[in-house]
């Protein structure tokens, strides 16, 4: 693996060119590939069977690195890099990651296409929580037993300080991490590995952060759209490593974009991902493809999108090391009955595309309306029920996501949804009644739809 | 060459994103002596189908921005020979748009960006990182109408309020409107935004309202 030093280095050395010319000529090359490998959805399968476009996607996507290179926006210039070298990296990058402490210690892993073992789980946060509920969220959320490990929250205000400058950024990203420490020690789970939310991406903010993490924990540092990289993350990922932390990489493309349609946010998806190990040397990546107009949360947006998500978890499932995780980014937000069947069809994914869980929130969140622990359960609970109900296969699990598209989702409008507070009791650690009986009754139907939780 | 067959060249070299096809055809039309004025119009129809075709998900965001590179320059080239006011009776209205001061993400900026040039405005686009007295610069610069100030990170909410702020303690004639994943209407109200998109299609809507008031005299 080539040290992160050596990257700073090459990000100065490198060839300059613009930004734009740089974002066009993505667009431009990542065309040729879904051309040249021939990545066409055929509008037939829910999942991808052809196995053969994942040895053009992997091998297109070197190919561009190898061409082309990472773009460097601190420097405008292009981040150089041979052939082996990236076949290195992928080699080397590891299946598994240890994390945590003691009996709270987990080795989080690469799964496979259609495996039978239980998925991994990072439930919350990465949103905005009121500095009066974030201790008690974060509690919450580690009192769920598979919790694996905890990403923290971020923060408008903190204890009446609004956070709008580098100082008081640093304040809250001190008090992030501490509050994520305290919460999974009130919960009874001392060791739980927790991953450091960016409040900031500038370095001094990320450092503060960083500061009371342990070796068993972990820091986010998501390589930017476009597949480009700056140096504050990379002097997070310099110190990161001394310390013994993982990288988490936010590596899922957003269709519609510079990489063009879901086709070609295939390929930036992989590309970010393989940008991450080589640049920051992330280890888990939440991967996928996305649509402008989901994440907008004007539409509940499936295919082409879930089939391109599967081409993408295939190829690095079956093709690297990476070790993967599903983002469930629902449209809606809590308590309503579109989030819990976005999410359980998410979940169904992540089984069959070989994905842990990455569920931290929805797509559209404001101070404490995120997610609830209702939701990280939920989703523990369908992907368990996939696996034990032996519908892990691509071709019986696309049958009840199809039946939950059809009769749940289409047509429908994504709602906003509820406050933690307004439907969930952080203090019993459980749902209000109204939340209860809508899970329940989703439950009940999803059951007829053919999956008995 | 006729007047039609030239414009009909000009708008073909737009939808084929040929900038340097636009932009030597856009010489011949100055040379031909042609109606410049409803040459930019023929073209922003153009830019506009392109950016049907963008938001219906049949092209994407690279297409909008290479048809847009191709319009403005032979937009450049016309210029020069069209008194300002009747230029700017072509277009809808100037924006400055641009990420916040410490925000890097910029997909959702080039979205609104595009969808408003093709929707008949002049768009400056500052791009990520973008300080308020960047933001107030440039509008003044280009005279512009509106300010739109895009942002992802929740904790740089801040410096849309700052934005509209200094605005308004200057006193100065832009409007603001704002936008971006933690953006809500209530917070736009809050901090008293002229305008609020949720996605491209409503910064559209509501910058097309803001000009709208402008010139009822609101």
């Amino acid at each position: 693996m080539i040290s992160l030093l050596e990257i700073a280095e090459r990000s100065q050395k490198g060839p300059r060119i613009p930004e734009k010319e740089w974002d066009l000529n993505l667009f431009k090359k990542i065309s040729f590939y879904v051309g040249e490998y021939g990545i066409k959805y055929d509008g037939k399968e829910f999942f991808n069977t052809d196995e053969t476009i994942l040895d053009g996607v992997i091998e297109g996507a070197i190919e561009f690195i190898a061409k082309n290179g990472v773009y460097c926006v601190t420097t405008n210039r292009i981040i150089q890099f041979e052939e082996h070298e990236i076949r290195s990296a992928l080699r080397e990058t590891p299946k598994t990651v240890v994390m945590g402490e003691g009996k709270d210690a987990r080795i989080f892993k690469q799964r496979k296409i259609e495996e039978d073992e239980p998925l991994g789980i990072c439930p919350g946060h990465h949103s905005p929580f009121t500095s009066d509920i974030a201790p008690l969220a974060i509690k919450n959320f580690a009192q769920i037993p598979r919790t694996d490990f905890l990403e923290g929250p971020n923060f408008l205000k903190v204890n009446g300080w609004e956070i709008s400058n580098a100082p008081a950024e640093a304040y809250a990203s001190m008090r992030e991490s501490r509050w994520l420490k305290e919460g999974v020690r009130e919960a009874g789970r001392p060791g739980l590995s927790v991953l450091y939310y960016p409040i900031h991406t500038r370095a001094s903010t990320m450092l503060a952060g960083m500061a009371d993490l342990g070796t068993g924990d972990g820091v986010l540092l998501s390589v930017l759209p476009d597949v480009k990289v700056e140096h504050d993350l990379l002097t997070s990922a310099v110190v990161s490593e001394e310390k013994g932390n993982y990288r988490v990489s936010g590596s899922f493309a957003i269709a519609g974009g510079f990489c063009g349609g879901p086709e070609g946010a295939i390929f930036e998806s992989v590309l970010k991902t393989i940008a991450g190990i080589l640049c920051y040397h992330d280890q888990i990546h939440y991967v996928g493809v996305e649509h402008s107009k989901s994440l907008s949360a004007r539409e509940i947006m499936m295919q082409p999108l879930n089939w391109a998500r599967s081409v993408v978890f295939q190829t690095l499932n079956a093709k690297t090391n990476a070790i993967c995780m599903l983002w469930a980014i629902p449209s809606s937000g809590p308590c309503t009955e579109q989030n819990l069947w976005e999410h359980a069809v998410r979940a169904i994914e992540a089984v069959v595309n070989g994905g842990n869980i990455y569920a931290p929130r929805h797509v559209r969140t404001e101070p404490n309306l995120g997610q609830t622990p209702l939701e990280a359960e939920w989703l523990i609970e369908v992907s368990d029920a996939v696996i034990k109900s032996g519908l892990n296969a691509r071709g019986k699990a696309a049958i009840i996501i199809e039946g939950i598209i059809r009769e749940k989702l289409a047509g429908r409008v994504p709602e906003r949804g509820k406050t933690i507070v307004e439907c969930y009791d952080l203090v019993k650690h459980q749902p209000t009644q109204e939340y209860r009986e809508l899970y329940e009754r989703v439950k009940r139907e999803l059951a007829e739809l053919g999956l008995v939780l | 060459m006729e007047q039609k067959e030239l414009f009909e060249e000009l708008c073909n070299a737009v939808v084929t994103y040929d900038e340097e096809g636009a932009k030597e055809i856009a010489r011949r039309a100055v040379e031909a002596k042609v109606d410049l004025i409803e040459g930019i119009k023929l073209m922003s129809q153009a830019l506009r189908e392109i950016g049907d075709k963008f938001q219906s998900g049949e092209l994407f965001l690279p297409h909008m921005v290479m048809a847009s590179d191709a319009m403005l320059a032979a937009v450049h080239v016309f210029e020069e020979h069209i008194p300002k006011e009747e230029l700017a009776k072509t277009k809808l209205g100037t924006v400055v748009l641009g990420t916040v001061e410490g925000d890097l993400h910029d997909v959702g900026l080039n979205i609104v960006s595009m969808a408003l040039l093709s929707s008949g405005f002049e768009v400056f686009s500052l791009g990520k990182d973008t300080s308020v007295d960047k933001f107030i610069e440039k509008a003044q610069q280009v005279n512009a109408d509106i300010i739109g100030a895009s942002v992802l990170l929740s904790v740089a909410l801040s410096k849309q309020r700052d934005l509209v702020d200094e605005v308004r303690s200057r006193k100065l004639p832009f409007k603001v409107m704002i936008g971006g994943g933690p953006v809500t209407r209530q917070w736009a109200e809050q901090i008293g935004a002229d305008g609020y998109g949720e996605d491209s299609e409503e910064a559209v809507e509501s910058a097309k309202k803001i000009m709208e008031g402008k010139k009822g005299g609101r």
